[in-house]
């Protein structure tokens, strides 16, 4: 993520947080049963052994079978695993919904199941949730989703990076310069009114992104720009607004920092995937948490297993029709 | 004669079977008695009321013998496959039930047929476009990028192309995307198919001097290599 290059006063928070947060390798794997019912494991690798503040869901409480060790291979390594049953995806569902405001959100969690004569068919469908704290200015202003879609594949594209930045630096904007327009509406002082702000705004972006590397750096160049000293009467509010947007991006590092392995493993023969590796029945989605910042990532599987009560009920009737006819050809015959 | 020998004469008579002199005392007793002739008149009454009866019913009692039996004979018949007749529904005919037998067969071979065309047809989409995905990375301008390309893709994501279908689509695309290169391509195809079986890697490693444990894609890529290098 090359989000140090337009990202005003926060580039020391990134490198910390980047410090801090790396290298964590979150591999969920559910097992989807034929009667519904599923098991869920979740592993996480990474050098820290606690993961209560992980920003994403790492089910950590006393219903899951927990293990905490350190891995064999490198023991500067932890691997947390925990596993746990359920009755059902909704099931699963209800769980992470409970985990809801540990940060980045398993949104929806589907199963769909569907009748066949010879065969049940399996539909799986697993959402995480787009997470952006950043959402004032829409991604579509800036990339096709072909972009995205060449951005994530990790593609060298000098330009599109470019675009990243610039969305990136916006939408950090954009919650500066909304806090202050509003802030100054509230304010109503002649010599700092809002249309002052809407006027300059371009020019405020580039001088604040370029120069600014606090909330003193932000009022300096609000007030060489506006012609006023009056902007000092916005210093809380823009204190404020960098301090939440730090917070902001900080736990946004901790999502986009980490590498996520989704596997699925259906019943019976896997038909259909939007996986990027199928391995038998299970299919598996390798991403980096830069794809969260985008757009949803929407994980699908679906597979059949054969219907034996279909089956036997077909054949129960074709026995019952010949059945019929021995004994309409007996009863006619003259 | 007494009279109640008399009566003995009379149903003798009656049925046709007095002798001739037995007649003749019959007939003079008849003459002064007059009881015995009403007694005659009785029978005769008695006589016209069975041949009355007989005329509206001219067997009965002589065949009841035989009627019963035969009542017998045809309920235990009819028990058998009659009643179960009865039971059946006219329009319930045995051409009919062929002509369910036939559409219900019919409706459980197009549904399996369905099934499995949709399925094998979801399939093969799916397994190019794993394959698809494989060949991304195999814009390389050389055979050796190409091929280093596909098995860095390959352990990355752990992909398993697995079949021999598999192979010829991966195959195909790389044949079309370089015609340059061709010969190079060709004896790429011969070596996948080379190393498809254990024992064909052994041969080929006792060429080449490449482990026989090697995945066939790292095995190809190691052997040209090798030959690239000649």
């Amino acid at each position: 993520m090359n989000t140090t290059k337009h990202s005003f006063i926060l580039a020391g928070t990134i490198i910390i947080s980047m410090i801090l947060w790396n290298c964590r390798e979150i591999t969920t794997t559910t097992k989807i049963y034929s009667d519904g019912s599923c098991e869920r494991t979740v592993k996480v690798k990474s050098k820290h052994k606690s993961h209560s503040n992980s920003y994403f869901p790492i089910p950590t409480d006393s219903t899951w079978t927990i293990t905490n060790t350190k891995t064999r291979q490198d023991t500067t390594f932890y691997e947390f695993t925990a596993t746990r049953e359920f009755r059902d995806v909704k099931d699963l569902q209800r769980v992470y919904t409970s985990y809801a405001d540990s940060g980045l959100a398993i949104e929806d969690l589907e199963m769909k199941k569907r009748f066949g004569l010879f065969y049940l068919y399996f539909r799986y469908q697993e959402v995480y949730s787009r997470y952006s704290p950043y959402d004032k200015v829409p991604i579509s202003d800036y990339l096709t989703e072909d972009e995205i879609q060449i951005y994530l594949s990790e593609q060298d594209s000098s330009d599109i990076e470019d675009k990243v930045d610039e969305w990136r630096a916006r939408a950090m904007f954009e919650e500066l310069f909304q806090a202050m327009v509003s802030k100054a509406e509230t304010l109503a002082i002649p010599e700092l009114t809002p249309a002052m702000f809407r006027t300059n705004k371009d020019t405020l972006f580039r001088a604040i992104i370029k120069n600014a590397d606090s909330t003193n750096g932000v009022l300096r160049e609000a007030s060489v720009i506006l012609k006023t000293d009056a902007v000092s009467a916005l210093t809380d509010t823009i204190d404020y607004v960098i301090k939440r947007i730090d917070h902001d991006l900080e736990n946004m590092m901790q999502v986009s920092s980490n590498e996520y392995v989704n596997q699925v493993i259906m019943p019976g023969l896997l038909l259909d995937t939007n996986a990027d590796a199928v391995e038998g029945n299970m299919a598996r989605w390798k991403f980096s948490g830069e794809a969260f910042e985008f757009r949803d990532k929407r994980m699908w599987g679906e597979s059949r297993v054969i219907n034996w009560w279909g089956i036997g009920i077909s054949g129960g009737l074709l026995l019952l029709l010949l059945g019929f006819l021995v004994i309409i050809a007996r009863a006619r015959r003259p | 004669m007494q009279c109640d020998e008399i009566e003995e004469l009379l149903y003798l008579h009656r049925a046709g079977e007095l002798e001739p002199g037995e007649h003749q005392i019959l007939t003079d007793h008849l003459k002064t008695c007059s009881a015995c002739r009403e007694m005659l008149a009785e029978l005769k009454q008695l006589d016209t009321i069975f041949d009355l009866e007989r005329s509206v019913a001219p067997d009965l009692g002589r065949d009841l013998d035989s009627d019963i039996l035969s009542a017998i004979y045809a309920a235990v018949q009819e028990s058998d496959t009659g009643s179960m007749s009865k039971l059946i529904p006219h329009w319930l005919t045995e051409r009919a039930l062929w002509f369910a037998l036939v559409v219900f067969l019919g409706i459980l071979g197009i549904s399996f047929a369905t099934e499995q065309y949709i399925a094998i047809k979801k399939i093969t989409t799916l397994e190019e476009k794993m394959v698809d995905q494989a060949v991304v990375s195999l814009q390389e301008t050389s055979l050796t990028g190409r091929l280093a390309g596909l098995y860095s893709r390959y352990q990355k994501r752990n992909l398993e192309i697995g079949t021999g279908r598999g192979k010829s689509i991966l195959l195909s695309k790389l044949n079309s995307t370089d015609v340059a290169t061709g010969a190079k391509f060709l004896r790429l195809s011969d070596g996948v198919h080379l190393v498809g079986t254990e024992r064909k890697r052994g041969l080929l490693s006792d060429y080449s001097g490449i482990k026989t444990d090697a995945h066939p894609y790292e095995f190809v890529y190691q052997f040209l290599v090798q030959e690239e290098q000649k």
